[in-house]
């Protein structure tokens, strides 16, 4: 299993924090960030000690009283979180970086706290230790730097923002020129081709829209370079209580090979599942930057009561298709080629660059929060949510209900700006329904998802019993027993060969 | 020579494991007799040619870059022979042996205006679009030499094989004869056919279909199971006996193709029915080819 960053406890927030930041400037350093949490709690139990020693100077000895219960409650708050993130943030080397820091300023905060509210010659005990607390950080804090000296700094991300603005500057012209060919009738190379759709908005229209303008990269997410072992490409999700289980159509066990992506959120509470169209360019990343999307502001798409309309669903797009566009541009090329180059294979040139950009990815979508014991789906495509009661009985089941319903053509989001949405609002599905403890959800993608319908059509028909065949899914225990289930209906010709992908969620 | 497993047509088209396509396209004079489209008259000739250049754009413009490399994934190799008064590769490079999809798709023959219907608005609208082509129309041969035709098929699948040992484990090749049906020149198309179909590689028989043109029948026969649907439905002596050909011919479609045309396409066929269209428009050959074949890069 390939653990990401993504998925960790209060990532989701410092991966915000990080953004804003870029909006208007450079990140400072990437391993020195903001952990909101941990800074709050210490920030109360400094509030607390003040309160605490104002009240211990006015009597004597220890009281029970709300500063001294206060203060007691926010040191094990902080501590408890302290271990939490510890815990969660245990293989990835990063978020531990990031945690030490936070904890290490913390401390040195408190420190100083402890110095400014300490009479030194009434307590010289508690003066040493707010100087312990002061001088082990700063050493800390100076390990930290002198460690991580080659850890990708601002000046470095400049270059990288310069070099991508440039790219898609050559991109662009590259482009103006193809058109300019396209124009004149002059037989130009088909890796320079304008993208065929025409532009939303204008029926008839041949013209095809140029590759996406980016006006002012500054306002642009731009996440530090990851490297290939951690890459959309590779990411695999690693849930506590729920379980995913996937296989790939060849049965090839390298996350790479299957389009299936699912992202789950730290606290198991958000899920997307999507599936990469083929014939699409790299839609692992664009699946796995659209569930990143569902998960940072999937309440943005679907709250459980508005409609959806083509102006919001763009809006919404917006970030996962910028984000898409820059990791293939300056993540992916330059990491193929560095591979290419040390493998003897050949680049990949840049009219072939310009091809992937221009066609772009596409995925079917399914979104899934749990919420004060409500379930809120969103769904575009034919991956399906069935949600089973308390003694595994079919409760309910969306987008798609019949097991006739799947074709080859389900309804996709593309990562290409300016694609028809007014066209796939109608397949836009949203739900919201209420669950009760001990109730099971199953997401799962296209193939099984056909088959579940069909084997359920059958049980409604009187062919078997209902619970012994959900429970033979929910009691799957492992990818290996998932794999034997799915190779085993594969070989009976029950099931479709297709990548197939299953997530368990016991509510 | 290949032995074939237990459980046939089951392999993908993938750069490691190489499909091929061979296009048979019938330039007789008799392929000039003209028909009506949407209130528009072309000859079977162009209507075939325009399917088939339709189809080499769509299998270009699908390929994919590999994730890991980004190369495109160069799954398929194709190779077009038009017959009339002798065989000529019609592709540009005038080889005859096949030729990989990118190499097609970076050397198209030229390109022109082309009518499409794209979704706009939740309308499909027509739009011209420049695009690719690389079979054009020659037309106007006295002869059919189907028979040499299906030799020099042979011949090619044959070399092809040869190549690599890995394309013995590949999807079957796949070929595809548009014609108007009536043989006229030497040898006998029959037993060329079998010579093709007797080809194996370990995932089944070499597959041949045949897509029959006419310019006056009515009569639309899509995958028919039995020889009895032609001689019931084609009243023209001449037309029946040349369908009737045709459809001996033609591979039996595997069933995994129909069970996949069934669940995935919902079209409804038959087990047992043949890779044989008559009279039947040039979509139900595109359609065709696209749930027959599987690429995954």
């Amino acid at each position: 299993m390939i653990h990401n960053s993504f998925n960790r406890p209060g990532q989701d927030i410092s991966e915000s924090v990080t953004m804003k930041a870029t909006r208007h400037s450079l990140p400072i350093t990437p391993h020195i960030q903001l952990n909101i949490p941990l800074l709050l709690s210490l920030l109360v139990a400094i509030i607390n000690l003040a309160l605490f020693r104002n009240q211990q100077a006015q009597s004597v000895g220890w009281q029970l009283n709300i500063p001294s219960v206060a203060l007691v409650l926010a040191f094990l708050f902080l501590l408890g979180m302290l271990s939490y993130q510890s815990v969660s943030s245990w293989h990835d080397r990063q978020a531990m970086i990031r945690l030490c820091t936070t904890t290490l300023l913390g401390s040195l905060l408190l420190g100083l706290c402890a110095l400014l509210l300490t009479n030194i010659t009434q307590s010289r005990m508690l003066s040493m230790f707010g100087i312990v607390l002061i001088v082990l950080p700063l050493v800390g804090l100076l390990l930290i730097s002198l460690l991580h000296a080659e850890e990708p700094t601002g000046e470095k991300h400049l270059e990288a923002l310069t070099q991508a603005q440039q790219q898609i500057g050559e991109l662009q012209r590259g482009l103006a020129q193809a058109q300019l060919e396209a124009q004149s009738r002059v037989t130009i190379p088909p890796g320079a081709l304008p993208p065929t759709l025409p532009a939303p908005g204008a029926p008839g229209n041949a013209n095809p829209p140029a590759i996406r303008v980016m006006p002012d990269l500054s306002l642009v997410p731009l996440k530090p370079a990851q490297v290939f072992p951690e890459d959309p490409l590779t990411y695999v999700p690693n849930p506590r209580r729920a379980r995913f289980f996937t296989i790939s159509k060849t049965n090839d066990p390298r996350p790479i090979i299957n389009q299936d992506i699912c992202v789950i959120a730290p606290n198991e509470n958000v899920f997307a599942l999507c599936d990469g169209a083929s014939g699409s360019e790299l839609p692992r990343s664009w699946g796995f930057y659209l569930g990143q999307q569902w998960l940072m502001n999937g309440k943005r798409l679907y709250n459980g009561q508005e409609n959806i309309d083509a102006e919001t669903l763009a809006l919404w797009l917006d970030p996962p298709q910028q984000n898409w566009y820059y990791w293939v541009a300056n993540t992916w090329q330059p990491g193929t080629n560095e591979r290419n180059r040390r493998e003897n294979r050949p680049m990949v040139a840049p009219e072939l660059l310009n091809r992937i950009l221009q066609r772009g990815a596409a995925a079917t979508f399914l979104g899934l929060r749990i919420e004060n014991n409500r379930w809120y789906a969103a769904a575009i495509g034919d991956s399906c949510l069935f949600q089973l009661s308390v003694d595994e009985q079919f409760k309910s089941v969306m987008p798609l209900t019949q097991s006739t319903s799947f074709g080859q053509t389900p309804p996709l989001l593309s990562s290409r700006p300016g694609s028809d949405l007014n066209a796939l609002l109608p397949f836009i599905q949203c739900y919201s329904a209420p669950y009760q403890k001990g109730e099971t959800l199953l997401m799962a993608t296209d193939a099984l998802s056909q088959w579940l319908l069909s084997q359920f059509e059958r049980i409604q028909h009187g062919h078997g019993r209902e619970q012994d065949f959900w429970q033979q899914l929910i009691n799957i225990p492992d990818q290996n027993a998932f794999a034997d289930f799915i190779v085993n209906l594969r070989q009976h010709e029950q099931i479709e060969e297709d990548d197939t992908s299953l997530v368990i969620i016991r509510l | 020579m290949a032995m074939i497993s237990e459980d046939t047509y089951r392999k993908y088209w993938e750069r490691k494991f190489r499909g091929l396509l061979i296009f048979l396209l019938d330039q007789s004079g008799s392929m000039l007799q003209e028909v009506e489209v949407g209130g528009k008259t072309y000859t079977n000739g162009a209507i075939a040619t325009a399917a088939l250049n339709d189809l080499i754009y769509n299998i270009t413009n699908n390929i994919q870059a590999d994730d890991v490399t980004g190369q495109l994934k160069d799954y398929c190799d194709i190779l077009v022979l038009g017959y009339g008064d002798q065989v000529l590769p019609l592709l540009d490079n005038g080889r005859t042996t096949p030729i990989s999809i990118s190499e097609l798709m970076a050397n198209p023959k030229g390109h022109t205006q082309v009518q499409v219907g794209r979704m706009v608005q939740g309308r499909v609208i027509q739009v011209q679009e420049n695009r690719p082509y690389w079979v054009a129309p020659v037309i106007g041969s006295k002869r059919t030499e189907m028979a040499m035709a299906l030799q020099y098929a042979y011949e090619a699948i044959r070399n092809w094989l040869a190549v690599d040992k890995a394309r013995e484990r590949s999807f079957p090749p796949i070929v595809v004869n548009i014609t108007d049906g009536d043989h006229n020149g030497v040898g006998n198309p029959v037993t060329e056919a079998n010579h093709i179909r007797e080809q194996v590689t370990v995932d089944g028989h070499v597959l041949l279909f045949n897509c029959h043109l006419t310019s006056h029948g009515r009569q639309r026969i899509v995958f028919p199971q039995r020889l009895e649907t032609i001689q019931k439905q084609i009243t023209d002596a001449d037309e029946r006996e040349w369908a009737t050909q045709l459809f001996t011919m033609s591979s039996i479609i595997p069933r995994t193709i129909i069970r996949r045309a069934r669940n995935l396409y919902h079209v409804t066929l038959e087990d047992e029915a043949r890779g044989f269209i008559y009279n039947a428009s040039p979509g139900d050959l595109m359609n065709f080819l696209r749930w027959g074949t599987q690429p995954n890069g």
